[in-house]
């Protein structure tokens, strides 16, 4: 069972090797045109560069066993179908890991140098994003590749949306009645020190984590694949 | 005698199609033919066997195991090869053998290298650069490189040329030799299965038509052709997918001695011929029956 595992979560990463060079110059050009625009908002770029490296590992393994119907044959091997989803988790969660720590490191380096303190904003930033895949995830083992994605684009677009929404409205309070509004939402998190609140925000993710693994193993389960 | 494979009563229902009650079984050693024009309910049968689909009714046991109670344990004894090869396209064949070999608790690696040497499969090409023929043979040497006590083989020889599918088939027999291994071989191509298969089961329209050895099988069923001057309702009725032309009739009977008796007492003087059967003449005339 753990051999199996472990295989299977290793396998995703031998299969994305081969498009490590890809996955190079997709970030080259989207860190390039992100800092050329706005040089300050670097945590803000790395942040997006490791969604954008995270939700392309997704995608492209999904893509990967969909599109050679591969999924078809480990299911007629001796592995049981959570293994196979606990699998995914698992090397989705290594790469998540790795990009959080090199998020974290890189942006200390650069607020280091410019003598900012924009570190844990990155991380929580990414953390937000892994909660979005969270999301995403069971509805790709339920669906499959190319219904996810389709839906997945109205989700992000959603979140997005309600998002400007909220600021906008955030932004015209504060400037009808003063910065209160705004204040008061962040009041909690002012009091307490950012590495607590940065811990906090982490086991939430990871305890959202782990119940969209037992929901997409429900899921992938209940699929149909002949 | 053991038994390796029982499929009892076998129910499962699709909107325009169903498996109706199928039944037959494998002894130890043997290989089983199993015949059926496309769509007739092969696959849907071996999807069963392997619990890749859930069934209405009926049992389903493989080395004496619940087909559903012990579905891994069952699948680590079977070598399983489907219709269409799947394998990752971008990774090498010696990589997906490893890869997915490694599932198997009995993988012997230096079977699986000899196995890729005897296909002549070189293990440093893509799969996507390898033909049907190719990537058939990579899926037996997966399906063989355990040493399994069962082989599952959906039409394994369905699209790939004459020389290649008779490669295929002497390896089988080959297999089969060590008397662990069992096979049951689907297949439309009846040739392929006259060749190699001690038993033989027809399946058309979801229902089991015949199953029993081959030999019995071709020993028993002969093809009638009467002049038509004799073709009495009666006479045609007693014969399985029959045919009428210009100068009489046809069809194939499992009791060509009841036929001739039949035939003899009611028209002493009648001329026909009787002739042994081929798998392929069964499975057209049994087809025939099932449409009239």
């Amino acid at each position: 069972m753990k051999g199996e595992f472990v295989r299977l979560a290793v396998k995703d990463f031998q299969i994305q090797a081969k498009s490590a060079k890809n996955y190079a110059i997709t970030l080259l050009v989207f860190l390039a045109v992100f800092l050329l625009m706005n040089p300050m908002q670097y945590h803000m770029a790395l942040s997006m560069a490791a969604l954008i490296t995270l939700y392309r590992f997704i995608n492209s393994t999904m893509y990967e066993d969909e599109k050679n119907n591969t999924l078809r044959l480990i299911d007629s091997l001796p592995v049981g179908r959570e293994t196979v989803v606990k699998a995914r988790y698992l090397s989705t969660g290594i790469l998540a890991v790795a990009l959080l720590i090199i998020l974290g490191v890189v942006t200390a380096i650069i607020d280091r140098a410019y003598g900012n303190d924009s570190a844990g904003l990155a991380i929580c930033m990414f953390l937000f994003y892994v909660i979005l895949m969270s999301v995403y995830m069971p509805i790709g083992f339920r669906l499959g590749y190319i219904k996810a994605v389709n839906i997945n684009r109205f989700i992000f677009l959603g979140i997005f949306m309600i998002f400007g929404f909220f600021s906008a409205l955030m932004g015209n309070l504060a400037r009808q009645q003063g910065p209160d509004p705004a204040e008061g939402s962040i009041m909690l998190p002012a009091d307490m020190s950012p590495v607590l609140v940065m811990a906090l925000f982490a086991v939430v993710t990871f305890l959202l984590y782990i119940v969209s693994m037992k929901v997409s193993v429900v899921f992938y389960k209940k699929r149909e694949l002949f | 005698m053991d038994v390796v494979l029982n499929v009892d009563g076998l129910v499962k229902k699709y909107e325009k199609f169903s498996l109706k009650e199928v039944s037959f079984r494998i002894p130890k050693g043997y290989i089983m033919g199993f015949i059926g024009r496309n769509g007739a309910g092969k696959t849907t049968v071996i999807k069963c066997i392997m619990d890749l689909i859930p069934f209405e009714a009926g049992s389903i046991q493989v080395f004496g195991l619940d087909s559903r109670q012990h579905s891994r344990g069952i699948r680590s004894r079977i070598g399983y090869v489907s219709e269409e090869q799947y394998f990752y396209e971008n990774m090498t064949a010696g990589w997906n053998l490893d890869f997915f070999g490694g599932f198997y608790p009995n993988r012997d690696r230096d079977l699986a290298a000899s196995l890729m040497k005897k296909f002549d499969i070189d293990p440093s090409k893509k799969v996507s650069e390898l033909s049907k023929g190719m990537k058939v043979k990579l899926a037996l040497a997966l399906a063989l490189a355990h040493r399994p006590e069962l082989l599952i083989l959906d039409e394994p020889t369905s699209g790939l040329d004459p020389v290649i599918r008779n490669e295929l088939l002497e390896l089988l027999m080959e297999v089969v030799q060590d008397e662990n291994c069992s096979i049951f071989f689907s297949s439309h191509i009846t040739s392929d299965i006259e060749k190699i298969a001690d038993y033989v089961t027809f399946i058309e329209g979801g229902r089991i038509v015949i199953s029993d050895e081959k030999d019995a099988i071709l020993d028993r069923w002969r093809l009638f052709r009467v002049e038509s001057r004799y073709g009495s309702a009666g006479l045609a009725g007693r014969l399985t997918g029959v045919k009428t032309g210009e100068f009489g009739f046809s069809g194939i009977t499992d009791d060509p001695e009841g036929f001739v008796r039949e035939l003899k007492s009611k028209y002493p003087d009648a001329r026909y011929t009787m002739e042994k059967v081929s798998l392929d003449d069964l499975l057209v005339r049994i087809v025939k029956e099932e449409e009239a």
